[in-house]
């Protein structure tokens, strides 16, 4: 440290002969002159003084009746002196007090972290919204503002930190975790149909059966009430439990138009690549748009250095021209591609259902061939809706009334 | 206790240093580091200078300093540091 505070400083290097140099070295120390590395051999006495003070051993010496010579000087103050008139040297010295303290103002590159299912592009563009994106000047980064920003952007994040580590914006995010559509077993629910069917079994655990076996059900019905009477008529509420077994139908229609337009990409494709430092967007390899009709599809490449992104991204566009295709279908293909497409539609919507019969139509309407489903299933219809006080007073006063009767 | 009693307990205190010596005015202070490096502080002057011997005046003694490539790293106006290869120190009251 005080090698380099001499150095900004600047520091000569003298040389005493003859005479007293003890003297010349007590009156050193007496005028406060600080001196360093002082040797002395053969009554010739060499060290270092402050180039500040230089001028002061002049006097000294002629006291102590010794011969003075201050020959080189070191440090900052000679290297600007010497080097004053290199323009170019001191362009560069304030280019690098530019770039270090300048560029250090802003954020250079934003990392994102704990995302598990939400895309990061999804999340950089949310950010950008906010204004969070490369090239922001760090001042004007409000942390707590930004995090509520952020939060009420990205609906799905339970929470959101943003930390500046130099010139890099660290954004830590938590996803949300969807709460399962079950209701606790402690409060009291109802089991009603999900689907229209008929009733093959029933399974109560817990609440009153408000069905029978053979019976035809709808949406959204009662089966298992979670108000329950005991045997000497008093009622109670129950968070009702079971499986309910239905017949239900399945309608999956597809509809196929018989004549399309289809897009074929030409050979051709025109690259365009542009370069954006620090927010700054500038096209460094320019072209012209086709005159024809063009898809474009952008890749965007960081440039990372020791796993930390550079603010430089350099973006390539493709534009590739593409024909217009009609394409006609006659009724037999038609039919091949619904039963394709229905296939995989089952496969969606059907896969935990036990399937036990199905009619399949295929028509042709106005140009549209159309195929029409319908799967006979058994399944468990039920689920469980949380007891409404509110809602069911109605069905408590009609049981209260039956009872009161 | 008597009056020769106290006197006594003042002598011993004296001769076993319950006071710490720096205390009193005047005298230096040396801190080595091995034979390498002594810091003084209390120093009035340099007498003599060279490579194997170096004269320092303390005001109350004048201590030499000798050994083989001795130099004065830094000098202010009450303390200096010598480096070298110190052989013998020897104090002059």
């Amino acid at each position: 440290m005080l090698k380099l505070w001499r150095l900004i400083k600047g520091y000569v290097f003298f040389k005493c002969s003859d005479g007293f140099v003890e003297r010349f070295i007590n009156l050193c120390a007496s005028h406060n002159i600080n001196i360093w590395d002082i040797k002395c051999s053969d009554k010739i006495l060499t060290g270092y003084v402050s180039e500040r003070q230089a001028k002061k051993l002049y006097e000294l010496a002629r006291i102590a009746n010794t011969n003075l010579e201050l020959s080189k000087t070191y440090g900052l103050p000679n290297f600007l002196s010497s080097n004053i008139k290199r323009k170019g040297l001191l362009i560069g010295l304030v280019l690098y007090f530019v770039i270090t303290f300048a560029f250090s103002m802003f954020i250079w590159s934003v990392e994102i972290v704990g995302l598990e299912t939400i895309s990061e592009a999804y999340i950089r563009e949310a950010l950008s919204e906010v204004g969070l994106h490369q090239g922001v000047l760090k001042a004007s980064i409000n942390q707590g503002l930004k995090e509520q920003e952020v939060m009420s952007v990205l609906p799905d994040t339970a929470w959101v930190s943003l930390n500046i580590h130099g010139t890099v914006l660290s954004v830590e995010i938590s996803e949300r975790e969807k709460i399962p559509d079950i209701v606790p077993a402690q409060i009291p629910c109802n089991v009603k149909a999900k689907y229209c069917g008929q009733i093959v079994r029933i399974g109560t655990k817990s609440g009153t059966s408000e069905c029978a076996v053979g019976d035809a059900v709808v949406q959204g019905q009662v089966l298992i009430s979670g108000i329950m009477e005991n045997k000497f008529g008093v009622l109670s509420i129950c968070h009702a439990d079971g499986t309910v077994i239905a017949d239900t139908q399945h309608k999956i229609t597809i509809e196929l138009p018989m004549k399309y337009e289809i897009n074929i990409p030409s050979k051709t494709c025109i690259e365009r690549e542009m370069i954006d430092i620090m927010g700054v967007k500038s096209t460094i390899k320019p072209a012209s748009s086709p005159v024809e009709q063009y898809y474009s599809v952008r890749k965007n490449e960081g440039l990372f250095v020791k796993n930390s992104r550079m603010p430089i991204v350099l973006t390539t566009e493709y534009l590739r021209t593409y024909n217009v295709k009609k394409v006609s279908l006659d009724e037999n293909s038609a039919e091949k591609t619904a039963n394709t497409l229905l296939e995989l539609k089952k496969l969606f919507m059907l896969n935990d259902k036990k399937i036990k019969g199905c009619s399949v139509k295929g028509t042709t309407e106005k140009g549209v061939y159309k195929l029409a489903a319908v799967y006979e299933c058994e399944e468990n219809i039920c689920y469980k809706e949380e007891l409404n006080i509110a809602d069911d007073i109605q069905l408590f006063d009609k049981y209260t009334d039956t009872e009161s009767d | 206790m008597g009056k020769k009693g106290k006197q006594n307990l003042a002598d011993n205190k004296e001769k076993n240093g319950i006071f710490p010596v720096n205390l009193s005015a005047g005298n230096p202070i040396l801190e080595m580091y091995g034979n390498r490096e002594i810091n003084i502080e209390g120093v009035k002057g340099v007498l003599e200078y060279d490579v194997t011997i170096i004269r320092i005046n303390t005001g109350h003694m004048i201590i030499s300093f000798y050994g083989r490539g001795l130099a004065i790293s830094c000098l202010t106006s009450s303390s200096l540091t010598i480096k070298g290869f110190i052989n013998k120190i020897e104090f002059l009251h």
